[in-house]
């Protein structure tokens, strides 16, 4: 027996909670059903919708990873790009192919994803957006400036205007300094445009600007030390945070900046002499200030890994401890205990892959 | 919840009227859950029936039993319990509502969620949602439509355009 019929609004209601491949079915049921589903702020309500059911039912078995990783078929110069999924269920951990693609035949960097959506980048083959749970990819427009090559970019979320942004970062080839930078935002939403960014632009550590919070962070230096460069994606306009008191006075370049996903900014020291490289340093960035964690191991070093997410008072850690198991590990920042995760044995998992926490979406660019 | 309004009438009681004639007593107190009716306390017009002709009586009935479940006891001067009472309060409250949720068959459900969203009580509404859409989760676009009684207005062509789209979905 069916349900009588159901006003529009409540439709709305309950489809928000309906997972994105029962909603790309649910397309075929009717034109209103198709018309819901595809609408922008449908779809990012679902999304906010996913995300504060996650954070609210403290279910590990929820929660999920995406792990990117590139195939090169040399023969063909041709490059594929994987996407899988993997969920921490205690007994049956699962993975799942959601979606290949051939792209220029390079290597890329990965970003972390950002509302579902990856971001990848070469500075030969350019920048890629892709949607891995609804088999979405596309190819940003290159700059049309000539003379500049990429060199590195990043990826985030305005959420005043529910537009994405890419920040370019391109460098001139017959330069060697700074001065030879172009700052390109490129905004894709309702008014897609693109905008140069000009004046005192420094970039040294050259790795990707990090998103989170409505923000670029990336890391900066001055004469009178180091510090982090910020960039408010609504307003685009650059600010400076400063970094943790004992730390200014260290070489920016043991340093990196990580978003452990949930928008956790987090400043990782990467400076391994101390204590026998068995301790990794992290600041947690709370809005105004850090709080400094410490990752400690008894015997062995963790110079071989790096923090990739934050759930729950634990740091997940990709890499390679000697004496774990898998190269994917929980620590308990209060007990100081390493659990082991995603206990694939080898299946798909490598320290060379890319990993990070990820909530399924609908969203794809308006380019 | 402690509002203003509801720790001045802690005790008055308002009759609510359902669909179907029946009245119910309900004390402010836990009225307080519903927005439409916090709306209506806070402009003081709740003398006599207040009629909710989109409720009807079991439906109602249902509605309060979830609103007395839920009703704060906190302003009546309860001694605030330990975080660890609150962690164990809360687990059994989750238990209770996923009981009382899933005791429903579907008409009842269905005629909740519309009481729900008429009455505007969010954490009912949200309730009743979550478990409608563990209903149709999964399902195909036919059972969809067998279950909501919707009619396509898709040509075969749209539709078989629309699939193809969504291939990896049917998979």
């Amino acid at each position: 027996m069916g349900m009588a019929s159901i006003p529009d609004s409540l439709i709305f209601e309950f489809l928000i909670r309906v997972p994105v491949k029962s909603l790309s079915r649910f397309k075929c049921v009717n034109k209103f059903w198709r018309s819901l589903i595809s609408n922008p702020d449908f779809m990012y309500t679902q999304l906010q919708t996913t995300k504060s059911t996650l954070i609210n039912h403290h279910d590990d078995s929820s929660n999920c990873l995406i792990i990117s990783y590139l195939l090169h078929d040399h023969d063909h110069n041709l490059t594929t790009v994987h996407f899988y999924t993997i969920k921490d269920h205690h007994d049956h951990p699962s993975a799942f192919l959601e979606f290949s693609a051939q792209v220029t035949y390079d290597s890329y960097h990965f970003l972390p994803p950002c509302n579902g959506l990856l971001c990848f980048y070469s500075a030969r083959a350019g920048i890629y957006v892709c949607n891995p749970s609804i088999g979405y990819i596309v190819r940003i427009p290159d700059s049309i400036a000539s003379g500049f090559r990429l060199l590195s970019c990043g990826f985030g979320f305005d959420q005043h205007t529910r537009s994405y942004k890419i920040i370019r970062i391109l460098e001139k080839v017959a330069a060697d300094h700074d001065d030879g930078l172009r700052i390109e935002v490129l905004t894709m939403g309702v008014n897609s445009r693109m905008k140069m960014i000009y004046g005192g632009f420094r970039f040294p550590n050259r790795q990707p600007p990090v998103y989170a919070n409505g923000f670029f962070y990336w890391i900066n230096n001055n004469s009178s030390g180091f510090f982090i460069q910020s960039f408010d994606i609504g307003s685009e306009r650059f600010g400076i945070i400063q970094v943790p008191e004992n730390v200014s006075g260290k070489d920016w370049r043991l340093f990196s900046l990580e978003e452990l996903g949930g928008d956790q900014l987090c400043l990782v020291d990467l400076d391994f002499e101390m204590e026998g490289k068995k301790r990794m340093d992290l600041w947690m960035f709370k809005g105004v200030s850090w709080v400094q964690e410490t990752i400690l191991h008894p015997s062995e070093p963790l110079d071989a890994t790096r923090p990739v997410a934050f759930h729950s008072g634990e740091i997940l850690l990709h890499g390679f401890i000697r004496g774990l198991d898998p190269c994917l590990n929980w620590y308990h920042l209060q007990t100081r205990r390493f659990r082991g995760a995603y206990n694939y044995t080898g299946q798909i998992l490598s320290p060379y892959f890319h990993v990070r926490p990820y909530v399924h979406s609908l969203v794809s660019l308006q380019l | 919840m402690s509002t203003p309004s509801s720790s001045v009438f802690s005790y008055r009681v308002l009759k609510l009227k359902s669909s179907d004639g029946e009245i119910f007593e309900v004390k402010q107190t836990v009225a307080v859950q519903s927005g439409v009716l916090k709306q209506m306390m806070e402009d003081g017009c709740t003398e006599g029936e207040i009629p909710l002709n989109n409720v009807d009586s079991p439906t109602l009935a249902k509605i309060i039993e979830w609103c007395n479940k839920h009703h704060d006891d906190d302003v009546e001067g309860r001694v605030l319990s330990q975080e660890k009472e609150k962690e164990k309060e809360k687990a059994d409250m989750k238990r209770w509502e996923s009981e009382f949720i899933d005791a429903l068959n579907r008409d009842e459900l269905y005629f909740l969620l519309i009481g729900s969203n008429y009455m505007n009580i969010k954490e009912l509404l949200d309730c009743a949602a979550q478990k409608v859409a563990g209903m149709v989760k999964g399902k195909t676009p036919e059972a969809i439509r067998e279950m909501f009684n919707i009619q396509s207005d898709f040509t075969e062509e749209e539709e078989k355009a629309i699939r193809k789209e969504n291939q990896w979905a049917f998979n």
